[in-house]
């Protein structure tokens, strides 16, 4: 949890963005206490990349289900079937915006609502029934009512957004009344013809194929954007919205187009549910659908793909069983909704898994044997890493009446190592935020090269080629280290969404290419053997390893890391050590922010000291080591000691 | 002059569920979806009271209160504090929307669905002022509202156990620190919530009927009502409240009641795209 | 100031984790009336993870004992050890933001509060003391507390731990951002604060005033106890500084023969356990 998502009173006098989403805060802690123990990751793209088609069982299942009419299976069960597969759309949309992305965003009734309408007026009124062009032209209504109603809650998020979604579907009846020549009023719209395809009517079973055809259609480019490296930086945004900025993506944007993705089924949903019932009315999408909904996405598993499917078929198969379960209907649902949230998080297919986990005992590594071991190989990092020169001019920065930096100036050049040390509360941590955009300076600038970075937002900042690490390593959950260290190429992608769901030859190339670099890394730095573990379970030098690669993954021009020699010694640090050596001498403009003295004597080139947000000292690690002011401000050592501290 | 009446009469509902979702936000940071089937839940137990048990107003309003005080003490208890720790806002969402529906459920399986109506406990004629006409169980909301706000502002600025009822929100480690029983703090808070949530049933009841559609347009508009007084904001909310009301009667009356739904909505898009943290939001920062 | 109760703060072989993030092992750490002991570490050690499992929050208590005044706190909540008398200043200045200075105090004194009818008014005899003894404060009673400088942030954040009249006081790096001006003030702050009997437990990051002030000592490294002892056993300063910068206190030879100095070496590998 986040309290920056929450609409809490007025936010923290240090910063625009809420506190907690400054790195390194005290709310950093809160991630390893989620951390599951062990096991094999479930991560968008695992060490092997999946196949595009999910394989010969979904075309034997699919094929079945699509000739089941045929095969005989009555009418009630037809029309279950067709139910599901409608629901399974709408709960799959829910899935990626709210489990996956992590975004509160809970109307997809209203966008269901939307669809059902756009076909019903086409086909009505307009005469159009061709079922592309309605499916085209729902899916455009859809995005265009996600995005207006996205925006304004994106802004605050959390429940505000929550709020607006779910105040949408209140209003349907009023939109509907607003309009009745075109909708039907309150009385509904009904006669809805008969759609066409290539100008031959679909009744029917035919109707019922070409609904199943679509709804799997859907279902495969759906995990096929799961399952990939646009499904792992949605994973990241959910958990660590501060780790999306740091990979380049504006979190504001791949919010929304979260929103926009897990609109489109909803539309497409309710194109279909208006050509099969031919009658829809405002009282077909109220609150209850919405909460319905919800429900199926909570119980089904909100980051599972097939969850959807299992969550709509529950939710339709078992009231329709029952023909009773009506009355108890919400309160089950509730009661569902409640237990899900306390017991599992990840609803039913979550406990699939641990079922699964626990029946196949070789499953699940346990990190007895993840202390990395040292590569005996030579280093084989990039040849080359385009580092350019860091200046910082003049900087300064307060907060209210703290002044955390003044009048800093400092610079880092390529190809060498750049220390910047200092006691705690001497500014660092705020230095290396404002180079990395979380804070923008009070007075001064901060360059890159020839281009200012300062006053410009992180993930602007990050595609500008600064990578950093984090004082404690930010490890989302649910991810493998492969996964991890591949987010680092975010800011080189070149695949876009559609290649990335029609699995595109630019697709492949991009990820192939991308899945050499990645292995080189993990090779070179002795982790490659834990390429499919759950990042998570790692220990601390490991994750820090992890987070190493990250940044190299991502070719900079600055590489930041911050403490990262901080809880690590013997064999991880020496590792660490040769890494950033090797690093150097590719060309990298290394910047150190440490509280490590020995370790900044033994690499640095340069080492630049802090005291009170003032720079002290600049000079070679001999200079340094023997100012003694540098030994007083760190250390403590005042000269003349003793007299100082005594009591009285 | 009625319009402003039936506006403020209104405003009032809106401004009651702002008080009970601040009161609780205030004291543990959770926002609690479910306060408007509280209130629902308090309008009903009130029914049961009057037409079942005829009890005497005393014991209706002392039966409603406990009552739902105790249902909101099980939902946080239950629904809320296993969770927020590990799972924050997402969570909660879960479950209070759950809660909502389980009592929503409930209240159909125990009373049905037909609205029901709730018997006046006190005179209630139409009364004249300034021009306008207001019922006289309307005039009481409209004043005890905000009153009852005041009251609770003025118990966390001027009292000691009202500050430390504010500080956990701010920075739960810190309060706990302190010595501050934070658990405790968030449990009170939703008794709290829950008690005024009951009493209030005798005075909405007559005016919105016991009937299980109330929850939703409740609980949305009152959010509305946070919105625009800025969340965490006792006075704002209940200002926030009143405007709503006002905005969507004057609507009703000079467009018509469709397109004054409409227009609250976008009202309610338009403040928070410019002025997310309420148009009170940084104004009564320091007085909470 | 008043004690009411014999004082002593013991935690004893403390392990702690983070989910699966061990952060402690088999600390033991003792404080007692009128001494200060100084708890001192690299960045990582565990420091403030050692301040935390004492007051009762996260990291999670794995196994050890907490210990206040002879009773057993290790599996009671921040509240009722704060009710006890032990109070903890937060490492970065943690005070309420947006309250005004004299309301961050009351709430410092709140565990203090009357049972029945507190008041703010009850607060006023501590709240004058609270200003006697920092007189800047006063003048800023009434400012939000976010507007303070970092100085004045933290002298709120000492005196409104004292506000409650603790018997074990701890500190998280009280130094931190401080000009030496300050930091002087600070560290004279707790030599007096010592003399009137308060049981001090002070974590540092700047060792020479730290350890001029301490009566004992612990060195923490990657969440061990790498030498802990009266401070009279810490007088070489220069290896004092070793086992602080260096981290591997492969100390030979050290003037052992008191027993109460513990050296141990502190290997690291995937600690799995």
């Amino acid at each position: 949890m986040s309290k920056g998502s929450l609409p809490g009173p007025a936010g923290d006098v240090r910063s625009g963005r809420a506190q907690a989403d400054a790195p390194g805060g005290r709310l950093a802690h809160r991630r390893w206490r989620a951390a599951p123990s062990g096991g094999t990751a479930r991560s968008g793209s695992a060490y092997r990349l999946p196949p595009a088609l999910p394989g010969l069982t979904w075309l034997v299942v699919v094929g079945a289900v699509v000739v089941a009419p045929w095969a005989g299976i009555g009418g009630y069960w037809t029309r279950q079937i067709v139910l599901i597969a409608i629901m399974s759309s709408v709960v799959s949309g829910l899935n990626i915006v709210f489990g996956y992305a992590g975004e509160l965003a809970v109307g997809q009734a209203a966008l269901y609502a939307v669809g059902a309408y756009v076909a019903g007026y086409m086909s009505v009124k307009l005469g159009v029934t061709d079922i592309f062009l309605c499916l085209a032209a729902a899916i455009a209504a859809v995005i265009v009512v996600g995005l207006i109603s996205g925006l304004p809650g994106l802004r605050l998020g959390g429940w505000a957004l929550a709020m607006v979604t779910f105040y949408l579907v209140l209003l349907i009846p009023d939109f509907v009344n607003l309009l009745p020549a075109q909708t039907g009023g309150a009385g509904g719209l009904a006669g809805i013809p008969n759609p066409t395809i290539f100008g031959a009517q679909l009744t029917g079973n035919g109707l019922y194929a070409v609904i199943i055809l679509v709804t799997a259609a859907w279902f495969i480019l759906f995990r096929n954007v799961v399952k990939s490296p646009y499904g792992d930086r949605f994973l990241v945004l959910r958990q660590s919205p501060v780790l999306m900025s740091t990979l380049g993506v504006s979190v504001f944007r791949i919010k929304l187009l979260a929103y926009v993705i897990g609109a489109i089924p909803a539309g497409i949903a309710g194109v279909f549910f208006a050509f099969y019932s031919t009658f829809i009315s405002p009282d077909s999408f109220t609150f209850t659908l919405a909460i319905t909904i919800f429900a199926a996405t909570v119980i089904g598993g909100s980051r599972s793909i097939y969850g959807a499917i299992l969550g709509a078929a529950l939710l339709i198969v078992i009231p329709g069983e029952f023909a009773s379960f009506n009355e108890y209907a919400t309160v089950i649902f509730g009661g569902f909704l409640v237990l899900a949230g306390v017991l599992f998080t990840g609803g039913l297919a979550d406990v699939a898994r641990l079922i699964g986990r626990r029946l196949l005992p070789g499953r699940g590594n346990r990190p007895e044997a993840v202390a990395a071991t040292m590569s005996d190989q030579a280093l084989a990092l990039p040849a080359e890493i385009p580092g350019r020169e860091l200046r910082v001019e003049s900087l300064s920065k307060s907060f209210g009446g703290l002044r955390a930096l003044r009048d800093v100036s400092l610079s880092a050049a390529p190809g060498s190592v750049t220390a910047i040390i200092g006691p705690n509360g001497s500014g660092k941590t705020t230095l290396l935020n404002v180079i990395c955009g979380y804070y923008a300076p009070t007075h001064g600038t901060v360059r890159l090269g020839d281009e200012v970075l300062s006053g410009r937002p992180p993930h602007s900042i990050a595609r500008a080629g600064v990578a950093r690490t984090f004082q404690t390593p930010i490890v989302p959950t649910g991810m493998s280290t492969q996964a991890l260290v591949a987010t680092g190429r975010t800011v080189l992608s070149r695949a876009g969404l559609t290649q990335t769901a029609l699995r595109l030859p630019r697709f492949r190339k991009a990820r192939s290419a991308d899945e050499s670099v990645v292995t080189g890394l993990l090779r070179a730095l002795g982790i490659d053997h834990l390429a499919a573990v759950d990042v998570a379970s790692l220990p601390l030098g490991t994750r820090r390893l992890t987070e190493t690669a990250r940044v190299l993954a991502a070719a900079p021009a600055l590489c930041l890391f911050d403490e990262v020699a901080s809880g690590v010694d013997g064999e991880d640090l020496a590792r660490l050590v040769r890494v950033i050596e090797g690093m150097t001498r590719a060309g990298a403009t290394v910047v150190l922010v440490e509280h490590n003295f020995p370790l900044v004597l033994e690499i640095a080139d340069t080492i630049h000291v802090l005291s009170n947000g003032e720079l002290v000292a600049t000079g070679t690690p001999s200079e340094i080591a023997a100012n003694p002011r540098v030994l007083q401000e760190y250390v403590g050592v005042a000269p003349g000691a003793g007299d100082d501290a005594q009591p009285e | 002059m009625t319009t402003v009446w039936s506006g403020l009469a209104l405003g009032s509902l809106y401004a009651l569920v702002a008080l009970g979702y601040n009161i609780v936000l205030i004291a543990s940071g959770v926002f609690n979806f479910a306060y408007a089937q509280l209130l629902m839940l308090g309008v009903y137990f009130t029914y049961t009271a009057e037409v079942v048990l005829k009890s005497p107003l005393v014991g209706v309003v002392v039966f409603s209160a406990a009552l739902v005080a105790v249902v909101a003490v099980l939902e946080e208890r239950l629904a809320i504090r296993p969770i927020a720790d590990r799972l924050g806002s997402h969570g909660t969402l879960i479950t209070t929307v759950g809660v909502a529906a389980l009592i929503n459920g409930v209240v159909v399986l125990g009373w049905g669905t037909q609205p029901l109506t709730v018997p006046l406990a006190i005179d209630n004629k139409p009364l004249t002022i300034f021009g306008g006409t207001v019922e006289a169980s309307d005039l009481l909301l409209i004043l005890l509202v905000p009153l009852a706000a005041i009251g609770i502002h003025f118990w966390n600025t001027r009292t000691l156990s009202g500050l430390a009822s504010l500080a956990p929100a701010e920075d739960r480690e810190a309060a706990m620190v302190c010595g501050i029983n934070v658990r405790r703090v968030a449990i009170i808070s939703f008794a709290i919530s829950g008690v005024i949530a009951g009493a209030a049933g005798l005075l909405i009841g007559p005016q919105t009927y016991a009937d299980p559609n109330l929850a939703q347009n409740l609980a949305l508009l009152g959010f509305v009502a946070v919105a625009i007084g800025g969340s965490g904001h006792q006075l704002g909310g209940v200002v926030g409240g009143f405007v709503t009301g006002l905005a969507y009667s004057f609507a009703a009356q000079y467009l018509n009641a469709t397109l004054a739904d409409i227009f609250v909505f976008l009202g309610f898009l338009l403040v928070l795209l410019t002025r997310p943290h309420g148009i009170l939001g940084r104004v009564a920062e320091r007085h909470v | 100031m008043r004690r009411v109760q014999v004082t002593m703060l013991s935690l004893s072989e403390i392990c702690a984790s983070y989910g699966d993030l061990r952060v402690l092992s088999g600390v033991s750490v003792t404080v007692r009336d009128g001494r200060v002991t100084t708890v001192i570490g690299r960045n990582g050690a565990g420091k403030t993870s050692l301040l935390n499992v004492a007051i009762g929050l996260p990291p999670t208590l794995n196994s050890g004992r907490v210990t206040l005044a002879d009773s057993d706190v290790s599996r009671a909540q921040p509240y009722a050890r704060a009710a006890a008398g032990l109070a903890l200043v937060q490492e970065h200045k943690r005070i309420f933001r947006l309250r005004s200075v004299e309301e961050n105090l009351l709430l410092g004194g709140y565990v203090r509060r009357r049972r029945f009818r507190s008041s703010r008014r009850e607060m006023q005899p501590r709240l004058e003391r609270a200003y006697q003894r920092f007189p800047e404060l006063r003048d800023f009673r009434t400012t939000q507390a976010g507007r303070l400088s970092g100085g004045q942030q933290q002298m709120l954040a000492i005196a409104r731990a004292l506000m409650s009249e603790p018997s074990v006081l701890m500190l998280d790096e009280p130094s931190a951002g401080l000009s030496p001006a300050l930091q002087k003030r600070v560290f004279g702050l707790i030599a007096e604060l010592r003399s009137e009997g308060l049981a001090i437990l002070l974590v540092e990051q700047v060792i020479e005033p730290a350890l001029a002030l301490a009566d004992d000592v612990v060195v923490l490294d990657n969440g061990r106890v790498a030498a802990s002892g009266p401070v009279s056993e810490f007088q070489d300063r220069a290896l004092v500084e070793r086992i602080y910068l260096e981290g591997d206190p492969s100390v030979s030879g050290a003037a052992s023969k008191d027993t109460s100095w513990t050296v141990n070496h502190t290997t690291r590998h995937g600690d799995g356990d």
